[in-house]
């Protein structure tokens, strides 16, 4: 006998409807699964055949085909488990082909077997549930350990099984089960960080340009010899980027679920990530045989962080750039060609110099050898760093006689505030922040008065600032006027901007 | 300006008996300096940080004493010493190798207007449009030595404008002092060499006032202090925010975040002001520590 049941193929965010059917014929006791599948779909053979059997039935040895349609796309993963075995346990006549409960023809399944008849939770379940109704699926059913997950989605019935047993009596009709609902509170539950600006002591340079990243969404970088503080500040930086949208969150969740990261639970804050210097290109721009999001992806609408910045090996480096540039990345592999949304902010830390002590009297390093360490960072990935800031050594005693500081929540308050103004600007635009914007809509946005242009022209001429500094300050100066609740980008604000490009500058490596 | 033949009166005296004394001497500025006690401070213009330091603090308490002090208003050593008698609100003049039109190096436009703005003179033997040459540099050096009753080198490489300058003096019969350097140092085998070549080795100013016998006369020079404090005009462009950082970088460097805390005001302020006086001129960043650009 033959049945057909759909599931959902995810390559990347995308996600494909499939249709799981399974013939059921005498003939010589035998299980093939065609259409594609991958060694975790070829595998389910043997947990379907255990999981049907410690739910009490039955099957007797007849020869089973299992057809994943359409059978160019490739099939990977658990999930498949669970429609399969619904396929056959319909075709041997466990199920109802018609249920009150379910209409199989707008209908998916995904779910993991356990040998003992329990289902078990997947990765990629958001994503899933989302693909699904793009692709007029009216209900589905998935994992109950996944349903936190799920319960962000609207405009879908959804339904968590905890076993084989269940489904197979929802089916039947001779339970009932609760539809799982939509649940905001995780959206609106206030976000807890354990570190604080509060905790950081002077550096109000440093802070003041956090601010103004997180603020704008610009990519920054950080200078400072070993111990300033560099990593501390911008592990910091999380709890005052502006709080995400709905919409961002889904996206968020989305890409974690892919790669596992979700743990039931509902990412509610801005993903701040900081992979270690070792990190392999396929890690970070994301890859593999199944291509899996790489850290920028993770960071997506979040941070990326690249500590100690020139001890990352350099095509690792370069392979940022294109993603830095088009907020996303196309994984082509010969199997797959995948795309990963990745907005994220950059930010990068690095020592002044070699030995690290650039600006004290402890370097040792000339004046070449500091200028050689600084062309690590290339040329193209510097042009792509809207903020440069240096953190310098603190005096200790300072530190204990200093006054109260901010904390994170004062400055996210703000920060708010200025991501709001943008927001509203850009509505028509597409782009979300300051950082976003584009050589044609800055002439439309940011318009410089002949002050803010003889400034500009000054600049040039004394701090032989290179051409590619330009559009930086502009985009940092734009954020500043925001800060200011300035419609117009004034002189003071372009001044301030100019600041922030302490590496640009002509004299920054002086006379040793 | 003012064009002063050789056979004028107020053509210094001194000048005017070296070996081959310019004709005619184009002057800015306050000519009653060319009367006064005149010490030269001359160095590399690739100077060391702590040549700089050294030079402006030689510079300082010569000029408290009431010693005006000569230099070539080149780059490095030159402008710390000029600076450091303008900090001193003493006098001092800058003997240029062009024309008054072309001032060289153009960065030191600012040194130049506040040296004038402070009561202090330009020289030049070169009409007011004649650009600035080689040979010019050489030239005016045997000015720098020939005005004054000493040189100081604070620093000198082998081969050197500077060690030219401390050859002419020898042969002006100047005294000429010397800083003493660690041997390996390269901005220090210039003067080790000219103390072998006895030069006098001085580690304080002090030492030099007492060579020429110029006693401290703390009545006279503040009486003197207060005249240039009444006109000082020096300042007189900057808004008072900008003279405070000004006055507070020129006796220390500091990081913008002292600065901030120093002046008690918000880091924004502080970097519009910083930027705003970098682009003047007045200042540069280097590294993470302002400073005043001298």
């Amino acid at each position: 006998m033959l049945s057909e049941v759909k599931t959902i193929a995810l390559n990347g965010l995308l996600g494909s409807l499939i249709s799981v059917q399974v013939d059921i014929s005498s003939g010589m006791p035998n299980w093939n699964i065609v259409g594609l599948p991958d060694a975790s779909v070829k595998e389910s053979k043997e947990r379907i055949r255990v999981a049907i059997r410690n739910s009490n039935i039955k099957l007797l040895s007849k020869k089973i085909v299992v057809n994943l349609a359409p059978a160019d796309i490739r099939k990977e993963g658990a999930y498949f488990d669970l429609p399969i075995a619904i396929g056959i346990l319909m075709a041997s006549g466990y199920i109802k082909t018609k249920s009150k409960n379910i209409n199989f023809e707008n209908t998916a399944f995904v779910g993991e077997l356990l040998l003992n008849g329990k289902i078990n939770s997947i990765n990629g379940v958001l994503p899933i549930c989302i693909e699904a109704i793009k692709l007029g699926v009216k209900t589905i059913i998935i994992p109950k350990k996944n349903k936190e997950e799920a319960s962000l989605i609207k405009g879908i019935k959804i339904y968590g099984v905890d076993s084989l047993k269940e489904i197979m009596d929802f089916i039947n009709e001779k339970i009932y089960l609760q539809q799982i609902e939509i649940n905001k509170k995780y959206i609106n539950r206030k976000n807890n960080y354990n570190l604080d600006f509060r905790d950081v002591k002077g550096q109000e340079n440093v802070k003041r340009a956090l601010e103004i990243a997180a603020a704008g969404g610009h990519n920054f970088m950080l200078i400072g010899s070993p111990g300033t503080g560099k990593t501390m500040l911008a592990k910091r930086l999380p709890s005052i980027l502006p709080d995400p949208t709905f919409e961002e969150l889904l996206e968020i969740t989305k890409i974690h679920s892919i790669a596992g990261l979700v743990n039931n639970e509902i990412i509610n804050k801005r993903p701040f990530r900081i992979p270690h210097h070792t990190i392999s290109s396929t890690a970070l721009v994301g890859g593999g045989k199944n291509p899996k999001p790489g850290e920028i992806s993770l960071a997506h609408y979040g941070v990326l962080f690249l500590d100690e910045f020139p001890e990352f090996r350099k095509s690792t480096l370069e392979a940022l750039r294109t993603p830095l540039e088009d907020k996303e990345i196309i994984i082509n592999r010969l199997q797959a060609n995948v795309k990963y949304p990745c907005n994220f902010m950059l930010g990068i830390s690095l020592n002044p110099c070699a030995c690290g002590y650039y600006g004290t009297n402890k370097c040792k390093c000339s004046k070449e050898s500091v200028q050689r360490y600084l062309a690590k960072i290339s040329g193209p990935l510097l042009d792509r760093i809207d903020i440069q800031v240096l953190v310098e050594n603190i005096d200790y005693k300072k530190i204990i006689k200093n006054n109260k500081e901010e904390t994170s929540e004062q400055i996210r308050k703000r920060v708010n505030k200025v991501r709001n103004i943008q927001l509203e600007r850009y509505k028509k635009e597409q782009i979300f922040s300051n950082s976003d914007l584009m050589p044609n809509l800055m002439e439309k946005y940011c318009k410089l008065n002949d002050k803010c242009k003889s400034i500009l022209e000054k600049a040039a001429d004394r701090l032989e600032l290179s051409t590619r500094a330009y559009e930086k300050i502009i985009k940092v100066a734009r954020t500043i006027a925001d800060m200011d609740d300035s419609s117009q980008i004034k002189e003071n604000h372009l001044l301030e901007a100019i600041q922030y490009r302490s590496l640009d500058k002509k004299y920054y490596i002086g006379e040793k | 300006m003012i064009e002063l033949d050789i056979n004028q009166k107020d053509y210094p005296e001194l000048l005017r008996n070296i070996k081959n004394p310019p004709k005619k001497l184009y002057i800015l500025g306050n000519i009653d300096n060319l009367k006064k006690t005149k010490i030269s401070i001359i160095g590399s213009r690739a100077a060391s940080q702590m040549g700089m330091k050294r030079a402006k603090e030689f510079s300082k308490e010569l000029a408290s004493n009431g010693i005006c002090i000569v230099s070539g208003m080149a780059k490095g050593i030159d402008s710390a010493a000029h600076w450091g008698s303008l900090l001193e609100k003493g006098r001092t003049i800058a003997v240029l190798a062009s024309g008054f039109n072309n001032i060289y190096p153009r960065e030191n436009k600012f040194l130049y207007d506040e040296i004038l703005a402070n009561k202090g003179c330009i020289i030049s033997e070169y009409k007011p449009d004649e650009k600035p040459e080689s040979y010019k540099f050489i030239q005016r050096n045997r000015i720098v030595s020939g005005l004054s009753r000493g040189v100081l080198v604070v620093e000198a490489a082998y081969r050197s404008g500077t060690s030219i300058t401390a050859k002419f003096a020898t042969q002006q019969n100047r005294k000429v002092y010397c800083l003493p350097h660690n041997i390996e140092e390269t901005n220090g085998v210039g003067t080790n060499r000219l103390i072998k070549n006895g030069a006098i080795l001085v580690t304080k100013p002090e030492e030099i006032l007492k060579e020429l016998n110029i006693v401290k006369n703390s009545k006279s020079i503040k009486q003197e202090q207060v005249e240039h404090s009444k006109s000082n005009i020096s300042f007189e462009n900057m808004d008072n925010e900008t003279k405070e950082i000004f006055r507070t970088l020129a006796k220390e460097e500091l990081t913008v975040n002292q600065l901030a805390l120093k002046l008690n005001k918000d880091i924004s302020v502080i970097n519009i002001l910083i930027t705003k006086m970098e682009l003047d001129g007045l200042i540069i960043q280097e590294s993470d520590r302002v400073k005043i650009n001298i």
